[in-house]
């Protein structure tokens, strides 16, 4: 079981390394076919890895680390200390490392949903200026309106919920706070999410790293999902305004107004350094990017890392 | 890549194969990469690549599927090394040191002990010795590159080969071979 579990680790980091040198070597900047790449790099040792146990069991076996594996964990066996192998305390450190980097975004994020549920907020009917934003974005995004709620709260407050039906959560401080131009983009942006069903696939991206725990490349890798998640957001909505220094400066007013009570210093850190890098995307690139790498490259590039991870055992 | 660019059949077949040069280079680097973090613990420790050091008996057995639990009289001696291959056949190495000698002692099954752990002997000399009704072994004396003469006698008993390297007397070398054969089921 235990080597199992290395093995998922050892091939979760071959892929995102793989997948890392090809985004760079390819120069793919589109965050559709940045975020189908790290997905792919997600589903390897969830799915690739135990493909192999079941299709070819005697990969397992030291005649073929031995002759044909490229790197097997069992070679590093002159290296003990204590009885214990040098391969065996870096798979025990690799988990640590997974499991420490999924309770450092869980943690926050279940403090977040549980004061979020404990807060009563008393909903109000939602200006014209709102509702005007929804519906233009509904229509240039080709989508059904969705339901759109506003809370009565001073702190901004802006998300896109629910799995199955889409709802828009504004909260009277963001509408306050943000000018005309600016709140149609950050709603722009949430409808975004709301086109690609990003509610779904984020609770998705967390059930794989909740099963994941110990893969500290799955949970690297979620996170540029996640940030790729984001990044096609911020396309789509640049796309719907037609104004890219609206959507910066609406993205830059809300990092900056984040309430930090509930958030630890270092977590809020991150954050506003994530959208600041956001906006500095979005102010450096081109929506005209496109895709960059063919059906058929990818195809190849799979086979590729296959035969790779095929010949390395843990 | 921008949409005049994309359209251009020419330059977009460039591009792919310039891609592809890419990509190969990516997993080239990789594999390479991986090879080597294979190779640098057998380059330190000074083990040829699927030679493994164990650090007991039982690992030795579970990595090679041989059976070590019938080599009672020599184990009395200290284990000096433990050395383990699974290919091209499974074998064991096992230095057995005591105070005045040093015994080497040899066991694989399906073939003769690899070269990876037994050097062929440069014998001068090869006699055949029984060790029990119907068994003889193979005893070979080798001089070494220093003078001294170390004795290297191998059997096998069905598919598995057993051998004993010594540098010590003639007689004490066959008293142990004979009670290993003894011990044997």
């Amino acid at each position: 079981m235990g080597r199992r579990a290395a093995e998922c680790i050892l091939h979760g980091i071959v892929t995102a390394v793989v997948v890392m040198m090809v985004l760079r070597a390819q120069r793919i900047r589109n965050p559709e076919a940045r975020l189908r790449c790290w997905l792919f790099a997600m589903a390897v040792p969830l799915l690739g890895t135990p493909l192999f146990w079941l299709l070819s069991p005697w990969r397992l076996d030291e005649h073929f680390r031995d002759r044909w594996a490229l790197f097997s964990a069992s070679h590093s066996s002159p290296w003990a200390w204590h009885g214990v192998e040098l391969a065996t305390a870096l798979a025990w450190l690799l988990a640590f490392a997974g499991a420490a980097l999924f309770l450092r975004d869980v943690i926050p994020f279940v403090l977040d949903f549980a004061r979020g549920r404990s807060v009563k907020r008393t909903a109000t009917s939602p200006s014209a200026v709102l509702a005007g934003a929804v519906e233009r974005a509904a229509a240039a995004l080709s989508i059904a309106l969705p339901r759109l709620t506003l809370l009565q709260s001073q702190h901004p407050i802006l998300s896109c919920r629910g799995l199955r039906k889409p709802v828009i959560v504004a909260s009277t401080g963001l509408c306050e706070m943000l000018s005309p131009d600016e709140l149609a983009a950050a709603i722009a942006h949430e409808m975004a999410h709301v086109k690609h069903r990003d509610p779904m696939l984020g609770w998705g991206l967390m059930s794989v790293r909740a099963l994941c725990f110990f893969n500290p490349a799955v949970q690297l890798a979620a996170r540029a999902a996640a940030g790729e998640i984001e990044r096609r957001a911020d396309r789509s909505a640049a796309c719907v305004v037609g104004n890219t220094r609206s959507l910066v400066d609406s993205l830059r007013k809300l990092a900056g107004s984040a309430s930090a009570s509930h958030l630890s210093r270092s977590w809020h850190r991150l954050r506003v350094a994530a959208i600041e890098e956001r906006c500095q995307a979005l102010l450096r690139e081109k929506n005209t990017d496109p895709t960059a790498i063919s059906p058929w490259m990818l195809l190849a590039t799979a086979m590729g890392l296959g035969a790779i991870l095929f010949l390395t055992v843990a | 890549m921008d949409a005049p660019f994309a359209q251009n059949p020419d330059m977009r077949s460039r591009e792919f194969v310039a891609g592809g040069w890419r990509t190969l280079v990516v997993l080239a680097s990789v594999a390479l990469a991986l090879r080597t973090v294979d190779a640098i613990p057998g380059w330190l420790s000074g083990l040829p690549r699927g030679v493994h050091l164990c650090p007991s008996l039982r690992e030795a057995e579970a990595r090679t599927g041989l059976r070590l639990d019938r080599i009672a009289p020599i184990a009395a001696r200290t284990a000096g090394s433990i050395r383990a291959t699974a290919s091209p056949v499974p074998a064991v190495a096992i230095v057995l040191d005591d105070d005045r000698s040093q015994l080497t002692f040899f066991r694989s099954r399906g073939g003769s002990i690899p070269t990876l752990l037994r050097p062929p002997p440069s014998a001068f000399h090869e006699i055949a010795v029984p060790l029990k009704p119907g068994l003889s072994a193979s005893l070979k004396a080798e001089r070494q590159a220093d003078g001294s003469v170390w004795q290297d006698l191998e059997w096998s008993e069905g598919e598995i080969t057993t051998a004993l390297r010594f540098g010590g007397r003639t007689v004490e070398l066959l008293r142990v071979a004979r009670q290993l054969v003894e011990a044997a089921p």
